[in-house]
């Protein structure tokens, strides 16, 4: 099997369309197995090359261990989570997602992990990145467990769990946020272009949910 | 080698008839008018013969499970002919065991419109890339159960589900009568709705 090799990061942010989902399914041990058309435009791997491959290869340096070690927590504990994720395109590109995770066990016992991601708006990008940014820099200078704890006194003092927090920086609740993950919109005039904050409007309007979402 | 299409017109079948090793036995005319091999060339050798090299393995696989479990089913592949031209199909697979005879195979074959045809020309790219750059043809088999599962459908369903349903996709297995009309469109450039309105033609010409 061929190694892929990780790209050198760039200062380059490649813009999701947010009517478009970004999917994939990986084994137990974060294999792909598989990823969609729109995985592939924008990751800009090959099928080829990505299927069989562990998904860290899109695995940003900026992102901080201690939001991978809570994904996989949950992941291997079979609960669904979402996470705010940097990644890392192939020519070393850089792109922002959300990140919707579900596992699934079959009959025969295999794990499977399903996720989908979607566009986020440009201020979440702006906080979420200062918050990495610290965590990240604990997380070099005094570990892992350090950067945990400052995680878990982050959320403390703001009187959040993981999830309320992923909520409150995307202004959403879990009935909005949910509708957003799930929404595709087949109406060619409302996908060329726009940003995230105008997919959120629309989609949750269209589902009859008014939201005072961007203020 | 086999980057010029061939085409083939709506109303010709490709009739052939295998044995359970996929030993050519019997084939109709229009397979040798297509394909450029005589019966000579053809009958008691492989019907790999006539396969694109670049079939995924994972296709052909299922091909086999689906004959060895009895199961009819439909069927889409890249073929060649002879000159080193290439074709799609969509072909419909029954397998009969004979008391004595064996099992034996019967495909049918017929031109693939061509909107079904790119989809999955890139499938089978993609598919075909992953079993040969080191993936394998396991990681190929995930990729494809994720395929269908993104879609929410599976192989046979989504091409009935193409044709508008299994009525309209047997009649366009089974249609045989010539249609001139036919000729003058581009036989490599027809797509479903042209082909769905042909079907429905061939009903109201049958029942007349």
């Amino acid at each position: 099997m061929k190694r892929v090799i990780r790209p050198i990061p760039k200062e380059n942010e490649i813009q999701l369309n947010p009517y478009k989902t970004i999917m994939s399914k990986t084994n137990q041990k974060g294999i792909i197995e598989y990823a969609n058309d729109y995985f592939m435009e924008i990751s800009g791997y090959k099928e080829w090359e990505l299927m069989g491959q562990p998904h860290n290869i899109l695995r940003h340096p900026d992102m901080p261990k201690i939001v991978f070690k809570i994904l996989w927590d949950h992941l291997n504990m079979a609960k669904p989570i979402y996470a705010i994720v940097k990644n890392l395109a192939k020519d070393g590109s850089y792109y922002w997602v959300i990140a919707d995770f579900k596992t699934k066990i079959d009959n025969e016992g295999h794990i499977t992990h399903y996720a989908r991601r979607k566009a986020i708006p440009e201020n979440v990008k702006q906080k979420i990145n200062n918050i990495y940014k610290n965590i990240l820099e604990i997380e070099k200078t005094a570990g892992l467990e350090a950067s945990e704890a400052y995680l878990n006194g982050l959320l403390e003092d703001a009187g959040l769990t993981y999830e309320q927090f992923i909520l409150n920086i995307m202004g959403l609740n879990a009935e909005q946020l949910h509708d957003y993950m799930s929404s595709e919109i087949s109406d060619n005039s409302l996908i060329s272009g726009g940003s995230a904050e105008d997919a959120i409007k629309k989609t949750t309007k269209k589902k009859g949910l008014f939201g005072k979402l961007f203020k | 080698m086999f980057e010029i299409e061939k085409g083939l017109e709506p109303d010709i079948t490709l009739v052939c008839k295998l044995d359970k090793n996929g030993i050519i036995k019997y084939i109709n005319k229009s397979y040798t008018d297509i394909t450029g091999f005589t019966e000579k060339d053809l009958i008691g050798q492989s019907h790999e013969i006539i396969q694109h090299p670049k079939m995924p393995k994972v296709i052909l696989d299922r091909g086999w499970k689906g004959i060895y479990e009895g199961k009819q089913q439909y069927f889409v592949s890249k073929n060649i002919t002879k000159n080193g031209e290439y074709f799609w199909t969509i072909a419909d697979i029954n397998s009969k065991i004979h008391e004595n005879r064996g099992t034996a195979i019967y495909i049918r074959r017929k031109y693939l419109p061509n909107d079904i045809k790119e989809e999955f020309e890139k499938l089978y790219e993609v598919l075909y890339g992953i079993e040969t750059s080191g993936g394998g043809e396991e990681i190929a088999k995930k990729y494809l159960k994720g395929y269908w599962e993104e879609r929410g459908t599976n192989f046979d369903d989504y091409i009935v589900s193409k044709f508008g349903g299994e009525k309209n996709l047997k009649t366009y297995m089974t249609s045989e009568v010539p249609d001139k009309e036919l000729f003058s469109v581009d036989p490599t450039d027809m797509n479903i709705d042209d082909i769905l309105k042909l079907v429905k033609k061939k009903k109201k010409r049958r029942f007349w």
